[in-house]
């Protein structure tokens, strides 16, 4: 039993390897990081059994994807975690801190967390769906922070010249162009 | 809600607030419904009362005219009011990206592509000129949108989607349409909140009522999103925008072929994207015979390199 059983293993890695080369020359990454600390569970489902809490930067292996949820290996464990607590491996390296994901102004990080009742998810801390915008509050802190980014026109022209863009005389439409 | 009752002028506009908003879902559902583009463009003609015989040729017509008389029932001043209050709530989903690299890139490359645009008249005649602010949202969703006087938003999502800077520009080309074109202000009017906007104008949203009224109308608009053919007609200026600063003309529709390729809507990403949209396959093949004579011509540079290195910023 014990053969056939790592046989079969043994089986499954390979089937894993040739599927993550099939996979390598894709845009996404099967190597992946936790991007928000969250639970690892049993079954995609929010009020599936946790196994266990996942903190930043774990480093896992993505196995396969299924609406929103990606199953993963994690060390020795298997489960599955929402899609948008993880990030291809290596991509924050670079990236500046992470944001807090708590509104500055409503502090509502667990408003637009999903929630734990509903089996089907379909919000992520980082979504943007409807329901997100239903429960949407004023944050007037981050229009003000919009104009922290503003540029000139001035300095999008010279952002166009050095990208050597030139502006190109095209008519509007006319009742010709369909 | 106690302060609603604090003023009674704010009770009153509270009041009319609920009518616009009852007003609104009865007739939101039309949009994009069985009606089709005949009961779509009579919101253009001007409010959309549903008794405008004007016929679908009159329709298109003020489609191509870029005629929205939403732009004479508001001032530049109102509508970059009315802008600023409609980020906040936006913005208030989910905040935006902090990374200043990033978003100086979007601002740049979105304001170089504004700039291609006519600009619309002010209620007094006057020329608009917006003050262009673009915002990159810190999401995994992959979507963009706009408000009145010159905001727009584009998620992480989407921007880790796209290939290069033509691409960006002919999808920050279609935002800048909806805000050029009127296309807000029409699905305001056509919605019923022309009382909240009138709200917003004069109270600055310093009145609880007031500002209850707004987050509930952008909320409405932005979940139902805008006509279908104002959808049509943005995809035909941001091809236009994007050429006209002088990128390579297909990006906006490699961008429809990638939504019809990796959208579903049983993805959470997409879902706000795909049921506020036509079918990207159809958005896309209204653009494939202009591409073909109006744009045949036009130069091809992308950026691809400056944008991959920006891209690379996104975790």
């Amino acid at each position: 039993m014990r053969s056939r059983a790592s046989a079969g293993t043994a089986a499954l890695r390979g089937l894993l390897a040739a599927a993550l080369i099939a996979l390598a020359g894709s845009a996404y990454a099967q190597s992946l990081e936790v991007s928000t600390s969250t639970p690892l569970r049993a079954s995609p489902a929010l009020n599936a059994k946790s196994l266990a809490t996942l903190p930043v930067g774990t480093h896992a292996e993505q196995l396969e994807a299924r609406g929103g949820w990606v199953r993963v290996k994690v060390g020795t464990d298997e489960g599955w975690v929402r899609g948008t607590h993880m990030r291809a491996a290596g991509a924050a390296k670079k990236a500046a801190p992470a944001a807090s994901t708590a509104n500055p102004v409503t502090g509502l990080t667990g408003l637009f967390s999903a929630s734990s009742t509903r089996p089907t998810a379909t919000t992520g801390t980082r979504g943007l769906t409807p329901e997100q915008l239903a429960n949407a509050q004023p944050a007037p802190a981050e229009v003000h922070q919009l104009e922290r980014y503003a540029v000139t026109a001035a300095q999008a022209r010279q952002f166009a010249h050095s990208g050597k863009l030139t502006a190109q005389q095209i008519p509007a439409y006319t009742g010709a162009d369909q | 809600m106690k302060t609603m009752h604090s003023k009674p002028w704010a009770a009153a506009l509270a009041a009319v607030a609920m009518a616009g908003l009852l007003a609104g879902c009865e007739t939101m559902p039309n949009v994009g419904g069985a009606g089709g583009i005949g009961s779509a463009l009579s919101g253009v003609m001007g409010g959309g009362g549903g008794k405008s015989n004007a016929g679908l040729a009159n329709g298109i017509q003020d489609v191509i005219g870029g005629v929205s008389t939403a732009f004479k029932d508001y001032s530049a001043e109102e509508q970059r009011t009315l802008g600023s209050e409609f980020s906040s709530v936006l913005l208030g989903a989910r905040p935006l990206l902090r990374n200043d690299a990033v978003q100086r890139y979007v601002n740049q490359v979105g304001w170089w592509v504004a700039l291609q645009a006519e600009m619309p008249k002010d209620k007094d005649g006057k020329e608009i000129q917006f003050a262009w602010r673009f915002g990159v949202i810190d999401s995994d969703a992959v979507n963009a949108y706009a408000t009145p006087g010159g905001y727009v938003f584009i998620t992480v999502g989407l921007l880790r989607k796209l290939n290069n800077e033509a691409e960006l520009a002919g999808v920050l080309g279609h935002e800048i349409a909806h805000v050029v074109r009127g296309h807000y202000l029409a699905a305001l009017k056509k919605g019923g909140f022309t009382q909240i906007a009138g709200g917003i104008i004069q109270a600055r949203s310093n009145n609880a009522a007031v500002s209850a009224a707004v987050v509930n109308a952008v909320r409405n608009i932005y979940a139902k999103g805008l006509d279908q053919s104002d959808e049509f007609d943005a995809d035909r200026q941001g091809l236009l925008y994007a050429a006209r600063a002088g990128y390579r003309a297909n990006g906006l529709p490699t961008v429809l072929h990638m939504y019809e390729a990796n959208g579903s809507s049983s993805d959470a990403n997409y879902q706000l994207l795909l049921s506020t949209h036509p079918a990207p396959a159809e958005r896309a093949s209204k653009l494939e015979p202009l591409l073909a004579s109006k744009f045949a011509s036009a130069v091809d540079v992308t950026n691809e390199a400056r944008y991959v290195a920006m891209r690379k910023q996104l975790r």
